[in-house]
């Protein structure tokens, strides 16, 4: 599946805001969106779910026309805005009870899928979302979201505000969405997210584009100001930077990375 | 319900209890003193063009009377029916006045702040303070209800969003959609009451007490746009009462 949009201009009040951006978005990999604060990030993810409807340009999915409603869930930056229910099993079935299920099937699906965003539904099934915990709201909140599967997963901030073991957890389960759904995620960290095979669409004022995690990676080693990345993985690699095939941001990743560049040098002399 | 920003005009300076004494004048006019259609319709004329000439929001004044259709249309259809045959002045009269009421009551809302109402109704309820009743503490409740509808139809708004935005696909049916919005009210009142508790707390964190005096930032004095404001009223009152005498 891929969704395209062409020459997006976004406005607002007919005002041009943002644009015009050209981009797509596949599945089997994940979707990134980076940009300063107020860029206009949530804004696009809002655009492609069908609330900001101030824009020209053209949105489609498979080149197709492209209707939101019931192919798209955006999982918002505040989880709470997405509860309106008294219990997390409630809140996370919602979905399945409007689209007509029996109670059976219901039960057994929304608990599996708690299961899957590490939610026992011993634990959770009877709490009120709104008494959980941040990471716990965010959990619950993006297993509502995505518990219908719609072809595109919007994602805004997903990893914010959990610790790094919580962090790892989601972005795992992210990824292996992104194996079978269009995921669009909007983040502060891609670092945290990025994958070899991954997109990133860079939102800034001078020029709007989209970049392989390779380009991405070489182009902000190269040049802080484009995009900050982690100091000791900008200092360690900038020698290295020339090269399109630079390690993802983790210790691991760059460690490997090094010691194979190392040894094909030496094996090269 | 809601109070409309970003708008200067002449009546938005006028002073809190000038408003409110406007307000309350024109729902008796119309509450009392309109006995002819014709009458009822001129005075919700008035208002309209009133907010016109003071570029307020006039057409979406009357763009809001859409929420209260089928009201009006049941009462101008049972006002109507009352008599032997269908009294159409009556009806229209019916209709008229109700109108009449919420168009006062929707602007006197839009063009107060919150300090506003709850200044002029402080000083309504003062003599209940004979009663040992806080005089503050009923003006901020009455407030804080009238404030309270455009917080319940944003979450409502909200739920809508997060019901879209979950993938699931909404019927375009109204009344299906409603049923189906059905048992969703409890939370809503729920999640209502739970901000409220929050805001409450909020307040109380920065030093609010309602029993305790205090001083106002802004103090309110009447001018001579008031006193016009006044005249325009009671004239429009005594025009009222000699039409319904004479």
């Amino acid at each position: 599946m891929r969704l395209s949009i062409g020459n997006l201009v976004i406005k607002f009040n007919d005002n041009p805001f943002l644009g015009p951006i050209e981009a797509v978005f596949d599945s089997g990999c994940l979707n990134l969106i980076v940009g300063r604060s107020g860029c206009g990030k949530s804004t696009l993810l809002k655009l492609i779910a069908g609330f900001h409807k101030d824009f020209t340009g053209a949105v489609s999915l498979d080149e197709d026309y492209f209707e939101p409603e019931g192919n798209v869930a955006l999982a918002f930056q505040n989880p709470e805005s997405l509860f309106f229910n008294s219990s997390v099993f409630e809140e996370i079935a919602y979905s399945l009870s409007v689209s007509g299920d029996n109670k059976d099937s219901i039960k057994n699906h929304t608990e599996s899928w708690m299961k899957k965003w590490g939610l026992d539904p011993e634990l959770y099934s009877n709490k009120y979302p709104y008494k959980l915990s941040g990471g716990e709201k965010r959990r619950v909140a993006l297993a509502a979201c995505t518990i219908l599967s719609p072809k595109i997963i919007l994602l805004d901030e997903p990893l914010a505000g959990l610790d790094r073991v919580g962090q790892s957890d989601l972005a795992e389960i992210i990824y292996s969405l992104s194996q079978e759904h269009i995921v669009i995620v909007v983040t502060h960290e891609p670092e945290l997210l990025m994958q070899k095979d991954s997109r990133i669409l860079y939102l800034n004022d001078k020029d709007t584009a989209q970049y392989s995690s390779s380009e991405f990676l070489s182009k902000a080693v190269i040049d802080n100001d484009f995009y900050p990345l982690p100091e000791w993985y900008s200092s360690t690699l900038r020698s290295y930077a020339q090269f399109y095939d630079l390690p993802m941001v983790n210790a691991e990743a760059v460690a490997e990375y090094l010691e194979s560049y190392n040894n094909e040098s030496a094996s090269g002399n | 319900m809601n109070q409309q920003v970003g708008i200067k005009s002449v009546i938005r300076a006028l002073s809190p209890i000038t408003k409110g004494i406007l307000c309350i004048g024109f729902i008796l006019m119309f509450s009392i003193f309109c006995k002819m259609w014709l009458v009822a319709f001129n005075l919700n004329l008035f208002i309209i063009l009133l907010c016109f000439y003071l570029k307020e929001d006039a057409i979406g004044l009357i763009v809001s009377l859409k929420r209260i259709w089928f009201l009006l249309l049941f009462v101008g259809l049972f006002q109507g029916f009352v008599g032997k045959s269908f009294d159409l002045f009556a009806s229209l009269n019916a209709i008229f006045k109700i109108m009449g009421i919420y168009l006062t009551a929707t602007l006197y809302t839009r063009i107060s702040t919150q300090n506003e109402l709850l200044y002029f109704w402080e000083i309504c309820f003062k003599p209940l303070k004979l009663f040992g009743l806080s005089s503050n503490e009923l003006a901020l409740t009455m407030v804080i209800a009238i404030r309270f509808m455009p917080v319940f139809i944003d979450e409502i708004d909200r739920i809508r969003i997060a019901q879209i935005a979950r993938g699931a696909k909404l019927t375009r049916n109204s009344i299906v959609s409603a049923i189906n919005f059905m048992p969703l009210l409890i939370p809503i009142l729920t999640q209502a009451i739970r901000r409220s508790e929050e805001l409450a707390d909020a307040m109380e964190v920065r030093g609010y007490v309602a029993d305790r005096p205090r001083g106002r930032y802004k103090s309110y004095k009447l001018c001579g746009y008031d006193y016009l404001a006044f005249l325009v009223m009671f004239i429009t009152l005594a025009l009222l009462v000699w039409k319904m005498m004479s």
